[in-house]
């Protein structure tokens, strides 16, 4: 292979390697905080305590900053708290949080009966998320009704449509 | 003037154009694999779409717990205990147990359930209300344990206080009472 091929190929890759790269970054958003789920996790944090509805609500909810405000304040050493947060915090400001999961309005949802009532894990629908390092930015596992289906035929649970459907 | 591209020249072209598609390609996944390893694309999330929209999810403030105003004092201070935070470091159930590195509790968050058995009601209250913001060290010269028990004097009213005080004082088991 001559050398011209060789750089037209490397010019080539190169191009693609930039593209690949950056051109969804032009269009990509970021969460407004770099949460890491993991480092709260590991102090053994149950995620209920944070998400407070995740076993008694229909909704699990995102903490309000007054509870990140707990722990993160520019004058403690200790945890580590991102400048973001820390913006948002000294600014008294809520953060932003992009919500990821969602069920269409036609659905019925309850967090309480699938948690409490059922005792599933976060994880059988929320996949890894513990050991997640990066701000949750899509669905783990994804909600779609065939998984929802799949998952009341394994278990046994109803599956008439006016029992998820409104 | 350049030469036109004769079909032997295209064909000699030919390995280059497949192996930059398919190099490409191939890049593009180890992209994609990379992204999924470190947890998700950047492009696949996107902000909320209004201020409204927001609330909706945040988990509701700590005095939500005042609109159920006919439940018993437990029932009220359970709420506030699950709501304002404190399940963070003590647990759902009180019982403690959250990792706190280089505290001297063991780097673990003490249990409440006994904490009827050690303090009177008005000082819970006073303790809640003032909070530690000095946790003793295992090691005096390591880092301070990153979890403190903030002030509730401004986050808390006077009347969650109290529904708190009656919900922790209610942890303590039956069978520990009837012993002492």
């Amino acid at each position: 292979m001559s050398a011209k091929r060789s750089a037209q190929i490397a010019g080539t890759m190169a191009m693609a390697l930039a593209v690949v790269v950056f051109l969804p970054r032009l269009f990509a958003t970021q969460q407004p905080v770099a949460f890491n789920h993991k480092k709260h996790v590991d102090l053994k944090m149950p995620c209920a305590s944070c998400h407070s509805g995740a076993t008694g609500d229909e909704r699990a909810g995102i903490p309000s900053s007054a509870i990140c405000s707990l722990c993160h304040a520019r004058e403690k050493e200790t945890p580590e708290s991102p400048a973001e947060l820390l913006a948002f915090l000294e600014a008294g400001h809520e953060i932003p949080w992009v919500q990821v999961y969602r069920v269409p309005d036609y659905v019925n949802f309850s967090h309480r009966r699938h948690t409490l009532l059922g005792g599933l894990e976060c994880a059988t629908c929320h996949g890894d998320i513990a050991e997640s390092t990066r701000p949750i930015a899509r669905q783990d596992m994804q909600v779609k009704m065939a998984r929802c289906l799949d998952c009341h035929l394994e278990r046994k649970v109803t599956t008439d449509c006016m029992a998820c459907h409104r | 003037m350049k030469e036109a591209l004769t079909p032997h020249d295209a064909a000699r072209r030919l390995p280059t154009i497949v192996a930059s598609v398919f190099g490409s390609l191939a890049l593009f996944y180890g992209y994609l694999a990379w992204n999924s390893f470190l947890w998700s694309p950047g492009w696949a999330i996107r902000y909320a779409g209004s201020d409204a929209e927001r609330p909706a999810f945040l988990t509701a403030p700590p005095n939500a717990a005042q609109a159920n105003s006919e439940a018993g004092p437990v029932a009220r201070g359970r709420t506030v205990y699950l709501r304002s935070g404190c399940a963070i470091c003590h647990g759902l159930d009180g019982k403690g147990g959250i990792r706190n590195p280089n505290a001297q509790t063991d780097e673990e968050i003490p249990s409440l359930v006994y904490v009827a058995e050690g303090y009177t009601p008005e000082e819970l209250k006073d303790r809640i209300r003032r909070g530690v913001a000095d946790i003793a060290r295992m090691n005096p010269e390591g880092p301070p344990p990153p979890l403190t028990m903030p002030s509730w004097h401004e986050r808390l009213s006077a009347q969650q206080v109290e529904d708190l005080v009656a919900f922790l004082i209610s942890l303590m088991p039956k069978e520990a009472k009837e012993i002492w």
